[in-house]
Order: structure tokens, then sequence, then C-alpha cells
């Protein structure tokens, strides 16, 4: 079998992210991969809060979990506490409850707690709400646990540039002179410190599109009638490694989103505001993400704001793809129509997350999208979620999404209405005491932190 | 109680039965009532059926071998393929994998390299409910996902009729049935079904309606004139004769599924008897054609004469309009090629059931139910073309039309994604997965010109060793296992506890 020679071109993480974890799902590409980068990130721009798939990630990719907390700085983010003018309330993991003769939770406790938060259900947000680190033991099997990590950016690109150092994977620092390319298919690319890179493969993961545009594949303007974001400010304030904590808040009030996570010893807030754009081009999608032989991941194929959900998650389900799709001939054009359709999907999920925060943030100038609609109108009206097809996030977390945002379920679905009440409070209370009484004897989120590893 | 209040299924046989045991059980506080005459016949040759059903019956409350006792059921591995890739070819298509995932790469990757280096046997070797069926053996699998026995799932044979009559009983306590024939259908001021009026006189009044009337389609079509969506253009077959034979042998753990000159013929073994039909073209077929070829095909003595089918490729254009579902042949056709008639109907009774209205508002509801069929229908017509359109014969129009045909582009991305590398679609939301659509492929003769990266790891010594050592442990464990008439009478006899029942084709536990 031919092993394709691979070149990848970014200017952040993302190519360095991409190039460790395809040579480490794919063994034989070892000496196949290069990389060139338009610069490598030394200062902090902005932090990463990730979800439990970047564990699920690591995992695959044989990432310890101590090496990459020590080596990234990171903290743990075990869920998302949303604002919104003077509500508050947790985005727990869909780890949350219990079936309950064929009820699912959040239908048994509309119908018998609706005092009650879905949050108080779930392990992670418990942890999160009394700023506690992780268990030592092994849980027992109705305690699940999932949770990401928040972290500098920067710190995560010295990481990657560290393993792909140990992978002995050439990285060009210098961005890109020249595009060669023959009917669309690219043939090689000039560095402008005059190398000549030659691949069967380019991955472009530059935000700009260095090579992709190149190509002469546009931007599809998907969204060009909503509300974009336009500013985003970070500002960083160093603090007390005490005061580090487990979880992220946004804010959506007053036609902005304020967004807080907590490092090790630096809090960092980072602040979008927004302007509807008639002829925007940003905040797009592409069709065709994979193009002859070139393939756009992360920024490259969706310029997105990402508030909730962090590209990484974006690019990690992209590299997961590719290395099943891959090897390809340049003439399979299903395969790339595969990652194409899977990649536009995948972009659609996250628009729609940060569409309702800023619906939100608006006070409901911005439109909702249409699959937003029909997610919001079956669960208002049933408590039901879309059954979806390949989403960023499963209809359990969906669901959690929308209850944490404030979204009301009006009426109860005919599961909950024939369960046996008395033996469901029991089991409810049983279950909200239990995680507590777990969570207290854990120790904190500081202490966890400083002994990682030992 | 909350709105909908009282529930009027129209039309009894496999589809009426099945929904009105189903909303007994689950909707206990609302009213069901079912509306059948004797005088109309049912279709009845919903026979075969695939893993499914037994998750199904399971949370009806049906007893296992009850069900076997009184259906006449056999147990039910797979189906045979003869005669689709070329004349003389077989495969079979088994409720189980083949052979085991290494690093999470599918097993079909190591085969594919085998192949291409020429020490592989057939990929159904590697199958233990494929070898088991071939040896006319049967057992339960086993809930230890260690072992090979865990590798599968079974399903039945059943005469329908038998099923229909036993759910009937089964609800009847909690279902009212009313006996008579459907005259008048008035429709409220918002196009809402509000009553029926039957042939002697007596008005049934309903909140909500489901149309069970097989192909009439009454309320859903000739009332509520939802549309259809022909897909006879892929789907050629629209005719189809059945008989039930005497058995003249012991029943086979499979479903047999012959493909003739302009369509295909199947032979459904039950235990006191046997099921046979025989599917075709009328275009490329004519109706005396089609009676005598099947009529010399026949094994056994008849025990029945002719009965004549037509139908359409295709579904309706909403399964839920206004206040009505249509469940079973109201709600679309698609030829019982890999069973999935019962299992459409199992499927659009736990979405309905799912997603039933609450309030009087449950457009979210319709609308989320009707992506969910379409998404259902949609899967098994694309699995069901592949089998015509893959295909290496062209002696005969109908299949040089299938050969050639321009195919629906969701498949063609499957087929050249499947040759190029092995690739094989990876949705959850739909019937066929990877184990189904590999066994299909490659029996219909596709075989990938590439292969996973991981998979050049193993190197050829250990691969073929891996190979011989799976191969040989299957032979064992199938060899080991009883006969199939054995593990019937066994079954019945020691009333054996079932293994728990998975909404999946694959395995107990998957």
């Amino acid at each position: 079998m031919k092993i394709q020679k691979i070149h990848i071109h970014g200017d952040d993480f993302s190519a360095l992210l991409v190039a460790v974890s395809l040579s480490r799902l794919i063994p034989l590409l070892a000496g196949k991969i290069s990389i060139s980068m338009n610069e490598i990130e030394t200062e902090t721009d902005g932090a990463t809060n990730s979800f439990n798939f970047e564990r699920e990630f690591h995992n695959k990719i044989g990432l310890n979990e101590n090496l990459f907390l020590n080596e990234t700085g990171s903290s743990l983010h075990l869920a998302t506490e949303f604002l919104n003018n003077k509500r508050k309330s947790m985005f727990c993991s869909p780890n949350y409850g219990f079936r309950f003769e064929g009820c699912h939770f959040h239908q048994l406790l509309h119908k018998f707690h609706p005092d009650y938060e879905l949050y108080q259900f779930d392990l992670s947000a418990v942890l999160a709400s009394l700023n506690k680190g992780l268990p030592s033991n092994r849980l027992a099997k109705e305690l699940q646990l999932e949770y990401g990590y928040s972290y500098p950016n920067n710190a995560y690109s010295k990481f990657l540039l560290k393993l792909t150092s140990q992978l002995k994977i050439p990285v060009y620092n210098s961005p890109i002179k020249e595009v060669q390319s023959e009917n669309g298919k690219i043939l090689g690319i000039t560095l402008f410190e005059k190398k000549i890179i030659e691949a069967d493969i380019f991955i472009d993961c530059s935000k700009k599109r260095d090579i992709f545009n190149r190509t002469g594949s546009k931007f599809y303007p998907l969204y060009r009638e909503y509300y974009q974001v336009n500013k985003s400010y970070i500002h960083f304030a160093k603090m007390h490694p005490a005061d580090s904590k487990n979880q992220i808040n946004i804010d959506s009030s007053n036609k902005k989103i304020i967004k807080n996570s907590w490092l090790r010893k630096e809090k960092i807030q980072e602040t979008f505001s927004f302007s509807k754009k008639e002829n925007g081009t940003e905040n797009n999608f592409t069709h065709t993400a994979w193009l002859e032989n070139c393939i756009s991941i992360g920024s490259a194929s969706t310029k997105q704001s990402h508030i909730v959900f962090p590209v990484q998650h974006l690019i990690q389900k992209q590299i997961l793809l590719l290395s099943e799709l891959l090897p390809c001939s340049n003439n399979c054009s299903h395969i790339k129509k595969i990652f194409n359709q899977e990649t536009l999907t995948m972009a659609n999920n996250i628009a729609d997350i940060d569409n309702i925060l800023i619906n939100l943030a608006t006070n409901g100038e911005q439109p909702l999208t249409e699959n937003n609609v029909n997610r919001i109108e079956l669960f208002s009206t049933s408590g039901h979620m879309l059954d979806e097809e390949n989403t960023i996030i499963s209809g359990k977390h969906w669901i959690a999404l929308l209850i944490s945002l404030g979204f009301k379920q009006i009426y109860s679905d005919r599961a909950s209405l024939r369960s046996n009440e008395s033996k469901a409070l029991v089991k409810i209370e049983e279950k909200r005491t239990n995680i507590l009484k777990f969570a207290k004897n854990i120790p904190p989120h500081e202490y966890y932190l400083n002994n990682i590893g030992i | 109680m909350t709105y909908p209040k009282k529930i009027i299924i129209v039309g009894g046989g496999t589809a009426g039965w099945m929904t009105a045991a189903a909303l007994a059980k689950t909707l206990p506080n609302n009213a069901v009532t079912l509306i059948e005459s004797d005088l109309i016949g049912t279709v009845g040759v919903g026979e075969a059926t695939i893993p499914h059903l037994r998750f199904f019956n399971e949370r009806i409350g049906i007893n296992e071998h009850e069900f076997m006792s009184r259906c006449s059921a056999t147990y039910k591995l797979g189906i045979d393929f003869r005669n689709w890739n070329s004349i003389g070819s077989n495969y079979i298509h088994p409720f189980g994998e083949f052979g085991k995932e290494i690093d999470n790469i599918p097993f079909h990757h190591f085969w594919s390299k085998a192949k291409k280096m020429g020490i592989s046997d057939s990929i159904f070797d590697y199958s233990l409910p494929v070898v088991a069926a071939k040896m006319n053996r049967f057992d339960y699998p086993s809930n230890n996902t260690k072992s090979l026995l865990s590798t599968y799932s079974y399903a039945f044979h059943i005469d329908a009729s038998k099923y229909a009559l036993m759910l009937r009983e089964h609800c009847e306590n909690e279902v009212n049935r009313i006996e008579g024939k459907i005259d008048n259908i008035r429709k409220d001021v918002n196009g809402n079904i509000q009553f029926l009026e039957l042939a002697n006189g007596e008005k049934i009044e309903g909140d909500f309606f489901i149309d069970c009337s097989g192909f009439k389609a009454l309320l859903i079509e000739e009332t509520l004139n939802t549309g259809f969506e022909d897909w006879s253009h892929w789907l050629r077959c629209d005719r189809a004769i059945a008989v039930p034979t005497e058995s003249i042998s012991p029943p086979k753990p499979y479903t047999v599924a012959s493909a003739h000159k302009a369509g295909w013929q199947w032979e459904i073994p039950l235990q006191h008897r046997t099921g046979n039909g025989i599917v075709y073209a009328s275009e490329f077929m004519s109706d005396d054609e089609a009676a005598s070829t099947f009529d010399s095909s026949l094994k056994g003595r008849k025990l029945a004469a002719f009965n004549h089918l037509k139908f359409k490729a295709g579904k309706r254009k909403k399964g839920w309009k206004k206040n009505c579902v249509a469940i079973g042949l109201s709600s679309g056709f698609l030829e019982p090629l890999e069973s999935t008639s019962i299992f459409l109907i199992q499927a659009a009774i736990m979405k309905l059931v799912e997603l039933f209205p609450t309030s009087q508002n449950y457009t979210a509801q319709a609308s989320e139910y009707n992506r969910c069929l379409d998404n259902e229908y949609n899967k098994i017509k694309d699995f069901l073309i592949l089998h015509y359109h893959a295909t290496q014969r062209d002696d005969s129009n109908f299949w040089k039309y299938c050969k050639n045909m321009e195919i629906p582009e969701s498949l063609k991305t499957f087929i050249e994604a499947f040759k190029a590398n092995g690739y094989t679609p990876k949705y959850q939301k739909g019937l066929f997965l990877t184990p189904s659509w590999v066994a299909v492929l490659i029996g219909q003769g596709i075989i990938p010109n590439n292969y996973h990266h991981n998979a050049e790891l193993l190197s050829s010594d250990k691969l073929t060793r891996s190979l011989d050592n799976l191969k040989s442990h299957i032979h064992k464990t199938a060899t080991s296992l009883p006969e199939h008439s054995q593990a019937i009478s066994k079954h019945a006899s020691e009333k054996t506890p079932w293994p728990a029942a998975a909404l999946s084709l694959y395995g107990v536990f998957s």
C-alpha cells in the first residue's frame, strides 16, 4: 500500500494538533508528515475550555492526562455556568440522573420535582458548584464523571511542539510564498524561506486559508442574515492559585457575551459583541472542506466564534474522520464528499449552540436558526430533542444545554405521566443526596492541581 | 387524562394489532379502539422478521416460548441471498458480526489485506451466524461479551396472522375492538379527522387516528391526501404471489431469497409449513410467467391458492399528518427482501409512543416523527437498491436495467467509499450498520481496493495465523451448537430463559 506524504500548514496549535494526532493514529505515517507554520504563538492569546470529548480524543491518540495537565498548566473544566440577565444555571454533562420506568430523567424532574435543578444530579456539575478536584478512586457505575480542561492556547501550542519534536516531524517556521497548482490540485508550496514542499495531500489549518484560498474555493455565506461576533476582547488578570475554579461562566446579557475562565494562576475574560452583517463573509462554512488534494481543518473549514464549543473539538472530530478516510486517491470524490458533509454538519451544530446564546444576549433580536427553532419547539411541547445524526453533542446533552439556558418544557411526556410518583420521588432524592455526599468528600480543585501525578 | 384522549386504530392485521398492543401497554390512561372487518382480508405475508422484534415483544410483555409455539415460529440467523451477484452465487447476510475488531479497526480491513495477499478465504467463513446457519444449527447467543457466542443475534420466521391473533388476545382487555366496515370519514374545519361512520351507521369519534388500513391508506391518503413518494424507478418489482406449502425438510434457521430473471423468490420455513412467494417486476415478467415460474419452483404441496398482490415501492410524503399517523402498509411499501416490513411497523410505533402528544399542540412532534421515519425508510431503500444494482447479472432486461440505473447519490457515496478504502457508513440512526453493509457489499462482489493503514501493522504471518485460528474457532463453535429443530424443541420443552433483547441486528448487547 502506498503511504501518502502529507504536508500541514497553519498558524496556531491546529497544525501541530493535526500532525501529532495523525502520526499517533496512523503510525505508518511516521516520516511522511511535515508542517509549515506562519508563526508559533508565544504570548497568551486566549484560553480553551474543552469538554469530555478532549479526554476521549487523548485516549485515542495515547496522550497521558497528567502529562497534558502539567505541560499545559490546565485547570479542570467540570461544567459551564450560564448567566442571562439575573438568571443563572449550570450546563452539566450528559450523565445527569437516571432512567426510571422507561422515562428520561429530565422528564421525571419536570413532572415530580420542578424545584430541583438538573445539574444537581450530575456529579461533574456538583463538583463544579463546590469547586472540587477529581476523585482518586475508581467511580461506582452509577456515578459517572465527564470533564474537560481549561488551558491557555499558547501553552497548548508549546506542548504540541514538543510532541512534534519527539515524533521527529519537521516544522518549518515560514509563511507560504507561493502555491503551485494544476487544475485545482496542489503540486507543491514554496515557503518564504525558499523551501519547496511537495506532498500527496496538503492540510490547510490556517485561519486565513493560506493554501485553500488559492484553489478558488470560497466560504459559503450561510449565516449572512444573522448577527455576527464582530469584536472580541481578551483580558487577563493574575490571581492566587487558591482562586482557580473548575468551571467557566458565560454571561449572555445586554447585547454581549462575557466568558470567564480560570486557569491555574490567572483569570481570562473574553468579551464578544455583535452586529448584524448584511453581506458579511465571516462566520461561514465551506461546502468543500476537502477539494482535490487539499483538506481544510478547523478554522480553515469553518470560521466561527466558538463561544461554547472550542475549535479543538471540531479539529479532533475531523482528524478522527480523516484517519478513517485515508488512504484516498485524489480521484475518489465520494470519500471527500463524506468528509465535507460531516464537517458541515458539525460546523452547523457548533454554530447552532452559539446562535442560541447570541439570541439570548440580544433579547431575541438575533433570529434562531431553523434547526434551533425546531429543537426548542419540540423541547417545549414534549421535552424531547431532535434525534440527529453526527451532532457534536448528544441529544441528552442538548437537553441539558437548553435547560441551563432557561428554556422551559411546558408539557410532560407520556412516560413521566405513567411513572410511579412515590418511587420516583424516593429515587430522585436518593440520587441528589448521594452525589452531594460523594462530592463533599473530594478535595478542593486547588489541592488536585497541586498534586497531579503524585 | 390529557389530550388526545381517544385513540382510534383503523385496521387489524399485524400493523393494527402491534400498534394496539403497544399503545395499550404504554398509554394505559388512553382509550384505544381498533376497528377491523372480517370481510377485509389482511396481506399476511410479513413472516420473516429481524431481531428487533424480540425487543418489541419484550416491551409489551410477550413470553418468547409462548410466541414461538403460537406463531409456529422458527429461529432465524440471517438471509441466504442466492443468484444475486451472478447465477449460482450465494451469500448469507447474518444477524451478526464478521471477525473481531483490532484496535478499533473493523475486521473487514484485515480481511481485505489478506485477500489482496491471497491468504484469505471468503469473509463469510469468519462469521459465526453464517457458519452456524449453513450447518443448520442454532442456539441462543451468550451475554458474555468475550464469547464468540455473543457476536450474533436472532430473529424469527412466524405465521403473521397467528401473531396478529396473539397480540389481539394479549391486549383485548385494554383495547376496545369494533367489528365493522368504514363507510364514511368526516373531517373538522381544521382538516383533522373527527369521526368515522361504519356501514351499520355507528359513528366512532376520536381525538387521534392511526391508519393501519394497509395499501388502501383510507385515512392518510384517501382522506388527508398526503401524497406518495414513488421509488419504483429504483425498486422495479411491483407484484408478488404468495402461497404456503407443506414442509419437506426440517426448517432452516435462515430465510432464502433467490433472485430470478425479473425479481426474486422467498422461502420462509415455519414449524408446520413453508411460506413461499415470488416478487417480480410486471414490466419485465407477465403474471402468467411469474405464476408458472413460481409453481414449478415450489418444493412441497400447496396448502392454499395463490395470493396475488400488487404494490408500488415508496412511502407517504408524511406519515403523520394532522391528527393521523399511518403505520404499516398505509405508510409506505418496501419489498420484504431484508424482512423490514414488521421492523418498519415497530419503528413507527416506538417513535409514536415516544412523541405521543400530551397537548393539542403537536406540530413539532409530527415533524420530528416524519423526519425520523423518512430517515428509516430512506436508509432501508438505499440498502435494498444495493442488492439490485451491485450485480454482475445481465442475463435479462430486468438485471440490465438494475445494473445500469442511476442510483441515489447517498448510496453511490457509500459504494464508492467502500470501494476506495473499505469505509462503511457510520450512521447511528438507521437500521443497517457496518456488518450489514459489509455482508451485502462483499456478497454482491464489491471488494475494497484499499484498506485502513493500520491493517498494515499486522505482519502477514500474524494475519494468516489469526485468520486460521478464528476460522477454526468459529467452525468448532458452530459444530457444538444443537441442530435448529432440536433447539426449537429444547427451548419449548425446557422453557430455557431467552436472552435479553437489544435494538440491534448484531448481538445481544450491541
